[in-house]
């Protein structure tokens, strides 16, 4: 019982929400909005969920007196002073996010510092990794590179003459690796190297005539990866990743998949 | 030689960071004008706000915190700057908790401050519901009873600009509002999309951040939203086309300079990774 | 103001505290993110408290409200008491009542999954398919020769529909046969590898730029609002 009753209501009220939305007229359209506003009240309840585990973890931790304890007993003194502090504030001004409520100074001073530099530092991260990772080994790399390139400099001010000499050195560099391997082989496999290494010198060098015309070409080509390639890419894997969550949400409701019960 | 391609291809995490320092702060100081080259999906979205008239309803969601701050905030205040030039009445809500309302508040008490707007007269701040599936149907057939307190706790139906935001029949729902300008750093964005703009028809323009921007590309191109906002640039060019100067064109420059620092770390990495194979 | 200027202070610290964890894992860092874990749990419960629990109860309270609306708003207040016995504590007070938690979960996870099929299938599925078999060549950008630069860029412009369909299909194709990809669904897929390419680029350039324009914005803060060095 303590599983089946959970399992039918998910049935009856996946089943019913769809179905409704097929009826779209009197009364049902009641009944959707009745059931629309029960979530968003059983939402707001569950909202507390989670933040007793949190909080008894920590003190079970100072309890302990666990090495990193101090952290948990500063981590619950700032959990109660926001906690009292916004209650103070609902009292005193009738709401503890009214626009002049001194709780949005623990925001403003505290809670967003924290949180921007918090995803802030990301960005040294992502740097040193591209700075490791992006290497041209093969054309599926070197496509990903010289994509991520142009979408950086396409989409800043001056992005295109400041990507000149860029495309200069890695042209000239990758002519002369390829013109270099083509060496080592034979036949369509050699012929191809040097057209590669053609391609790439010549349009290294092309730059150097055709500069004017590739710093304003860079904006449009970023532009275009944008709007037409990364379109088609990013819904090609978005249409993938919906038949799947639409397959997960079929097993949701059909009983199949209990994840939730727990 | 050996040496400086080693040096070249494996460069100590500490000296990138410190030049990223640099980088960041130094051109800080120059505060230059920059040029900007607004791209059509910003252009749209942009119209898409101006093309708005006196008592038009915008509804803005503020669906992000303090870590989408500079790329989706300058395009807020000037949103906000179009709206209330125009005397476009603004609502105000939100999805993601008390982020999403304290950034959404900053913005609108400051702008509405400088163009003297009366809170419950020209906007009002719907605040924050949970459940963002249920929010979305719910306000479909009437604003009420998802929200029948504003943030202050009062009846929003008690509100001067409630006559107005009616129109000609007696509830407040999708059909009255004019344009839905979302401010996303999630997924909600996507549920604007998949269920308002797909089941009631609601003219949608986003400000988005730039992980989730390529994302929304889609929905541009299929028509489903009228317009984007994409990351710092498209804040940026937002601005510029107000010709405001804000917090994004105040940044730009470093932005610049550091997109160029990475560029030169992953071309030196690369011509010491391909010259070490040519050598072998 | 001055309790400006300590909040200027306090919010310049806790940002320098975080930017030292580039240097390596540190007690200033630690205690800086539990000071963050810990107000955004108290704000969290204000938040709860404020803006959804009390307006619902309010809502089931309010006379001039229709007495129908009225039970089914106490009838959705029950459930969501309901939930509460998920909390800790109750696993040590009633730990035979807790599965009734269940229930109002069982609800919530049913309309959520029913709300997305629908929502997915007519606001994704159908829009995206049918905004990929668009005509080929793009009518609103022309073939423009009045230059190289205009004629190249205007040429890129013109195809993109016909990138997108092909584009589409080449990455589908590579997702759904990964099994047996030989001769001519060999190079439908090699093209899809190569839509995709891009694509993860796009994403990563702009990632980057998502990154630094915010660690900038903090560099910013710490230089006009803190320092005054800069404005």
């Amino acid at each position: 019982m303590q599983t089946q009753i959970p399992v039918i209501v998910t049935f009856i009220s996946g089943i019913l929400i769809m179905a409704l939305f097929f009826i779209p007229r009197e009364p049902f359209t009641q009944i959707e909005q009745l059931t629309s506003r029960w979530y968003i009240i059983i939402s707001g309840f569950a909202l507390l969920l989670g933040i007793d585990s949190l909080i008894l973890y920590h003190w079970r931790k100072i309890k302990r007196r666990d090495k990193d304890a101090v952290y948990s007993l500063i981590l619950i003194i700032s959990f109660f002073i926001a906690l009292f502090w916004g209650i103070w504030a609902w009292y005193a001004y009738g709401g503890p996010f009214i626009s002049n409520s001194s709780y949005l100074w623990l925001f403003q001073n505290i809670y967003l510092p924290l949180d921007a530099t918090m995803f802030s530092i990301l960005g040294f991260f992502i740097a040193s990794a591209s700075y490791r990772a992006f290497r041209a080994r093969n054309l599926e790399s070197s496509l990903l590179l010289i994509s991520a390139a142009i979408v950086m400099m396409g989409r800043v001010p001056f992005g295109g003459s400041i990507f000149i000499p860029f495309f200069f050195v890695f042209m000239i560099v990758a002519g002369s690796y390829f013109l270099y391997i083509a060496t080592k082989y034979t036949g369509f496999n050699a012929i191809f190297r040097y057209f590669l290494a053609i391609l790439f010198l010549s349009l290294g060098i092309g730059v150097f005539f055709y500069s004017e015309l590739l710093s304003q070409f860079i904006p449009s080509l970023s532009n275009w990866i944008m709007q037409y390639p990364n379109t088609a890419g990013q819904r090609a894997i978005i249409l993938g990743l919906t038949l799947g969550s639409i397959a997960f949400s079929l097993r949701i409701i059909f009983g199949i998949e209990r994840g939730y019960i727990r | 030689m050996r040496a400086i391609l080693d040096f070249l291809a494996l460069i100590d995490r500490r000296i990138i960071y410190a030049v990223l320092i640099f980088a960041i702060i130094l051109p800080l100081f120059l505060k230059p004008t920059l040029p900007s080259s607004p791209t059509k999906e910003v252009i749209e979205a942009y119209n898409a706000v101006e093309s708005l008239k006196e008592d038009d309803i915008i509804l803005i969601s503020t669906d992000y915190g303090p870590s989408a701050y500079p790329e989706l905030q300058p395009v807020l205040e000037v949103v906000l700057e179009q709206s209330f030039k125009k005397n476009v009445k603004v609502l105000l809500m939100t999805h993601w908790q008390f982020e999403g309302l304290i950034v959404g508040i900053n913005a609108i008490e400051k702008v509405a401050k400088r163009y003297n707007k009366v809170y419950g007269k020209d906007y009002l701040i719907l605040g924050f519901k949970p459940g963002v599936l249920g929010v979305m149907i719910g306000l479909s057939e009437d604003f009420r009873k998802v929200f029948p307190t504003d943030y202050y706790g009062k009846p929003i139906d008690s509100y001067e600009i409630y006559k107005k935001l009616i129109k000609d029949d007696t509830v407040l729902n999708y059909k009255d509002i004019n344009l839905l300008f979302g401010f996303e750093a999630g997924a909600t964005g996507d549920s604007w999309v998949q269920i308002v703009q797909a089941r009631y028809g609601v003219k949608m323009a986003f400000a988005v951040t730039a992980v989730m921007a390529p994302g929304y590309f889609p929905y541009y191109q299929a028509k489903q939203i009228v317009g984007l906002v994409g990351g710092l640039k498209g804040a940026f060019d937002y601005e510029s086309l107000n010709k405001s100067k804000g917090l994004a064109s105040l940044i730009m420059i470093s932005q610049v300079v550091v997109h160029s620092v990475i560029l030169v770390f992953i071309l030196l990495g690369n011509v010491g990774f391909i010259i070490r194979r040519i050598l072998g | 103001m001055i309790l400006d200027v300590i909040g200027i202070w306090i919010a310049a610290f806790l940002t320098l505290a975080i930017l030292s964890f580039v240097f390596g894992d540190n007690p200033i860092y630690k205690f800086a993110e539990h000071i963050f874990v810990g107000i955004s749990a108290g704000f969290g419960v204000i938040l709860a408290l404020n803006q959804a629990i009390w307006p619902s109860i309010q809502m089931g309270l309010d006379p001039s409200q229709h007495v129908f609306i009225r039970t089914m708003t106490v009838v959705a207040i029950l459930l969501g008491i309901l939930t509460l016995i998920r909390l800790e504590i109750f696993t040590y007070i009633v730990p035979s009542l807790v599965w009734l938690s269940r229930i109002p979960i069982a609800f919530v996870v049913g309309i959520g999954s029913g709300i997305s099929i629908v929502a997915s299938i007519q606001g994704f599925i159908f829009p995206q398919t049918l905004a990929t078999f668009l005509p080929v060549l793009s009518p609103e950008y022309m073939i423009d020769l009045s230059s190289p630069l205009n004629f190249l860029t205007s040429l890129l412009f013109t195809i993109g529909p016909l990138v997108i369909l092909l584009g589409v299909i080449s990455t589908l194709v590579y997702f759904y046969f990964s099994t047996e990809q030989r001769g001519v669904l060999l190079g439908i897929a090699k093209l899809g590898i190569i839509i995709m390419m891009i694509t993860f680029g796009a994403s990563f350039g702009y990632t980057i730029m998502a990154r630094f324009s915010l660690l900038i914005s903090r560099f910013y803060f710490l230089l006009s609002d803190w320092l005054n060095i800069i404005r």
